[in-house]
């Protein structure tokens, strides 16, 4: 586990790794695996889930501190409630730097300060989440694509789910 | 301040290591020596071929009899020349030309046979591979790295293969050792004897040299897997490599693995080669022996000089053997380790078999149902714990939870790909091991999570399990799932070659190719493993229209990562840790502000990962 999380920086200290964890919300599960942090990965080790390696791979890199964070897609097997913890707690880690977030998920860059919506290589819109569903164009198409078939079309049961969206957070 | 922080700061210990690795350190070899219980398991492959074998024996001891005769024959014609008896001269001359014809043939036949019967061997170790692989391949893989076990077995096959082809090449060179000792002792047993006390010699220096030199090839087969592997790795993850900047400190790392494969090979080849100036200085010692002892005799005229003509002539083969004999010693003991591992993955058990008097199933209802059924990939670790459930005809159920929850295992169950621990799983009303596997194949259709295109083309993709099924068949199936706009629009429609495993069709499409292969093979039942990946939201509206289509008129236990996917379901079957925890309709789980009301509310895409809760999630349940 170690070794994976230092992987850009194989130098770093046992807290610059630890705090990476936690930033990646991944502490609590390596710490409670038999080895700890020395626990071996793959085939003669733990088997990790799919969020959980999306955890690993965010917490790898934080470690070195980049100027310029990219996400492609990563955080797509990652639970909202759990995704919004480590965006939060990026946000700390990484307030003076550029961030790049590449997802199909609307919701995992809807908090961007600009969001560009590219098609066949070309800049179609840029603007705010709340900008470009104003627009009307094609990111506002998606979101209701993705509004409409993830979430169900009942009304009450918009509320409702709004409900316990707040209750549990 | 300043002081306690540097004081507090311990002055620099020892040098700290870089937390990083490449590879695995530990090499996987079996080193197995002389195992008579693997030479019998050889010799029941072997045994088909008995023909080939004996002739290939035949042949090869006919060849090195007649090597053996060539220094004799030519002996007798130098007596024969210097006694001035041309008729024996002619005499002898034709024997040796026939001597020399039969050794060549000999030595043919031998090559051929051998290589023949090493051949037939290994296609029937092949064979009897494949077909265990397939019957036993889930329950040995879940254990086991696919990769390694390819390649091993695949150098595996070579090794026995090399040893198989070199084996009567033994017996030949067994047969020319004693061959030459006897023909010496016999012509004069003195100088012969004489030969023969270099072999004590040789004798003492081998049995020195080999355990060593065993423990030296061991190291050099081990450094040079574990570079491969540490190569092997860094090639699968160079993006990684990259992206990281890890190149500098994988070269250093990697060159610490390739330095000790340099190293122990270099001194495996040192000791490989040390054998031959041995045999080279003995023989040497042997022929001055006989050279300065039979010449004295030729002169003193107490020894035909025909006789030291053949002894000159024999000790330069004597030898030859034992060295050769020496290295098909190091190919017998990776043959030897090559079959353990062989025999070891034919030995694993078929556990999951048609039992005797097993029916076939048809024209049932088809439920699917579990009956308290606890189940594990390993003993004593229970994924499910006494699981019920029932589906009934043509309901779809739904089942969700968070990762390790135990979805996975009750599709699996249900197609018998495992056998329970406790309890039954019925298809039909029939307990699953009651009936044929075929049977329940056909009756059960399954989609992957990540489908597995083969190679070939999309047609043929798509009609996969179902032979029969005309083109039209396969093109009605696919405009059902709505894959037929795309597939029509490949260059070669659906005569396209899928490249490795479907790579040049993106995951939706994949996904729709395989919801076409279950629809063309029409399941009553279906199993659903709904895709996680990341698929853009227009393929994805495509997939949930081509869902309900499969849906239709079948029983499906499908699990769904979608809400999209759980809302169309008619009931929907909560995990978590192995248990059912809450059951029922959507509207009613949601009231019920359970388990599946958290998942619901927690997630907007999918129910895949529940980081957070997997602690929690249990106390705060509501029990129903």
């Amino acid at each position: 586990m170690t070794n994976n999380i230092a992987y850009a920086d194989p130098w770093a200290e046992e807290d610059r790794i630890t705090g990476a964890a936690r930033t990646a919300q991944i502490h609590d599960y390596v710490a409670a695996l038999p080895a700890s942090y020395e626990t071996r990965v793959g085939e003669r080790g733990v088997a990790l889930s799919g969020g959980q390696r999306q955890r690993m791979s965010i917490a790898r890199g934080v470690v070195p501190g980049p100027g310029v964070m990219i996400f492609d897609d990563s955080t797509a097997a990652i639970d909202a409630v759990t995704e919004k913890k480590v965006r939060d707690a990026l946000t700390d880690a990484t307030a003076a730097k550029a961030t790049i977030i590449i997802a199909h998920r609307l919701s995992s860059l809807m908090h961007a300060d600009e969001i560009i919506v590219l098609e066949e290589g070309r800049i179609v819109e840029r603007g705010t989440h709340a900008e470009l569903v104003a627009l009307g164009g094609e990111y506002a198409d998606l979101y209701a694509l993705q509004t409409l078939s993830s979430q169900g079309l009942s009304i009450a049961d918009a509320r409702m789910r709004r409900k316990l969206a707040e209750a549990v957070e | 301040m300043t002081d306690f922080a540097l004081g507090a700061d311990p002055p620099d210990e020892a040098p700290r290591r870089p937390r990083a690795n490449l590879g695995t350190p530990d090499a996987e070899e079996i080193f197995a020596a002389f195992d008579t219980r693997i030479i019998r398991r050889f010799f029941a492959y072997l045994k088909p071929h008995r023909g080939l074998l004996f002739g290939a024996q035949a042949a090869v001891l006919i060849s090195s009899l007649s090597s053996v005769a060539v220094p004799w024959v030519i002996g007798a014609a130098v007596n024969a020349g210097v006694a001035r008896d041309v008729s024996a001269l002619e005499r002898l001359l034709m024997i040796f030309g026939a001597v020399v014809l039969v050794s060549a043939a000999a030595g043919f036949c031998d090559q051929w046979m051998t290589s023949r019967l090493a051949q037939r061997v290994i296609f029937d170790v092949r064979r009897s591979m494949f077909a265990h692989f397939q019957d036993v391949a889930l329950t040995f893989m879940d254990k086991t790295h696919v990769g390694r076990v390819m390649s091993r077995l695949q150098g595996d096959v070579n090794a026995l293969q090399e040893f198989l082809e070199s084996s009567t090449g033994a017996l030949g060179d067994f047969t020319t050792l004693f061959g030459y000792a006897a023909v010496l002792v016999w012509m004069d047993w003195r100088l012969g004897l004489l030969t023969l006390a270099t072999l004590p010699a040789l004798i003492v220096i081998r049995a020195i040299w080999l355990p060593y030199s065993k423990k030296t090839f061991r190291r050099a087969r081990d450094a040079s897997s574990i570079a491969n592997g540490a190569l092997a790795e860094n090639i699968n993850g160079v993006r990684t490599v990259q992206e990281t900047r890890r190149e500098a400190m994988n070269f250093e790392l990697y060159e610490e693995k390739a330095r000790e494969n340099f190293e122990a090979a270099v001194g495996s080849a040192w000791l490989a080669q040390i054998m031959t100036p041995t045999v080279d200085i003995l023989t040497g010692v042997a022929m001055a022996c006989i050279i300065v002892v039979g010449g004295n005799e030729v002169l003193g005229g107490a020894l035909r000089v025909g006789v030291l003509v053949t002894f000159i002539l024999s000790v330069q083969r004597f030898f030859e053997p034992v060295r050769l004999l020496s290295m098909q010693y190091t190919v017998m003991q990776r043959a030897m380790a090559a079959g353990y591992r062989i025999f070891e993955v034919l030995d694993v058990p078929v556990t999951i078999a048609d039992a005797p008097g097993a029916i076939a199933l048809k024209d049932i209802h088809s439920t699917i149902e579990l009956d308290h059924v606890t189940f594990g990939y390993a003993p004593g670790r229970p994924i499910l714990h006494d699981v019920s459930l029932k589906v009934e005809p043509r309901e779809v159920v739904a089942l969700v939870g968070p990762t390790g929850s135990g979805k996975t295992s009750i599709t699996a169950l249900v197609h018998r790909f495992y056998e329970v621990d406790a309890g039954r799983v019925l298809v039909g009303g029939h307990d699953v091991r009651d009936v044929t596997l075929s049977s329940l194949g056909a009756l059960v259709g399954m989609v992957l999570q990540e489908p597995f295109l083969f190679s070939g083309t999309i047609e043929e993709n798509i009609r996969y399990s179902t032979s029969g099924a005309t083109r039209d068949d396969v093109i009605a199936a696919a405009k059902a799932v709505s894959a037929h706009e795309f597939i029509a629009r490949l260059p070669q429609g659906y005569d396209t070659l899928l490249g490795q495993r479907g790579r040049n069709l993106s995951v939706g499409q994949r996904q729709l190719i395989s919801f076409a292969r279950a629809l063309v093979a029409d399941p009553q039942i279906l199993i659903l493993d709904e895709a996680t990946a990341n698929i853009d939201s227009f393929t994805e509206q495509a997939i949930q229209k081509a869902l309900r289509v499969l849906f239709a008129g079948r029983t499906c236990l499908v699990i769904a990562h979608r809400l999209a996917t759980v809302r169309d379901a008619d009931r929907i079957i909560v995990l978590n840790q192995g248990r059912i925890v809450e059951e029922g309709p959507h509207e009613a789980l949601i009231r019920n502000e359970g388990l599946y009301a958290k998942l619901y509310a927690s997630s907007h895409g999918s129910f895949d990962d529940l980081a957070g809760g997997d602690e929690g999630a249990e106390r705060e349940l509501t029990p129903t």
